[in-house]
């Protein structure tokens, strides 16, 4: 007998102090509703400052490429660094030595899309969002109470976080 | 922390009509990132 993964639309209800973790095989993601208007700032390497608006049904997404305990602490950090310190995002330039060292990469708005073929980063402009081969192609639209995904979902959970 | 193609980003520069602070942003719910005031204006 044998099984095919099958593509399909869900939806996850999502509160402000909780996050979503879909878990993959060799990579994880976390997802969190901003919960209230709020900016990213993005320092860049022309010495200029980008302000990302987000809304309260917005979400911050992490993509990490290992899978673990670690990884989840280490996305939480993010999103606590992101929504209550407001630490701004710093962008390497392209093929900088150091971008091999990144464990995490970050992207937010109200549609983010997974993709395992581009480059370690975010790239805002396209909504994508480079992640790990089997959450490759989950689409996720940011929904009033939560999230919206579609695509094959193996494995996720929602845990309560620290505000 | 992040490796993005910067020039493919559609930001806009606004101006704080209250505290004079030029920037660049994109989204719907533009303030201004200094004194938080929602008088701004769209530069060309």
């Amino acid at each position: 007998m044998s099984f095919m993964s099958v593509r399909k639309r869900q939806r996850i209800r999502l509160d402000p102090d909780e996050i979503l973790f879909l878990i993959g095989s060799s990579g994880e993601l976390g997802l969190a509703k901003t919960g209230r208007s709020m900016e990213i700032f993005i320092g860049t390497p022309e010495k200029e400052e980008i302000v990302v608006f987000l809304d309260k049904d917005d979400l911050i997404a992490v993509s990490t490429f290992n899978v673990g305990l670690r990884e989840e602490k280490g996305i939480k950090s993010m999103i606590y660094l992101l929504k209550e310190f407001s630490s701004p995002v710093i962008v390497l330039p392209e093929n900088h030595p150091t971008s091999k060292r990144l464990k995490m990469v970050v992207a937010c708005g109200n549609h983010i899309r997974l993709d395992c073929n581009v480059q370690a980063g975010t790239h805002p402009e396209q909504d994508i969002l480079c992640s790990c081969q089997d959450l490759s192609g989950l689409d996720i639209k940011a929904v009033p109470d939560g999230v919206e995904i579609d695509g094959v979902l193996k494995d996720f959970k929602v845990e309560k976080v620290d505000q | 922390m992040a490796d993005i193609k910067m020039k493919k980003l559609k930001t806009k520069r606004y101006k704080c009509l209250d505290c004079g602070n030029e920037f660049k942003g994109i989204g719907k719910r533009v303030v201004c990132p200094s004194c938080q005031s929602e008088n701004v204006k769209e530069l060309d």
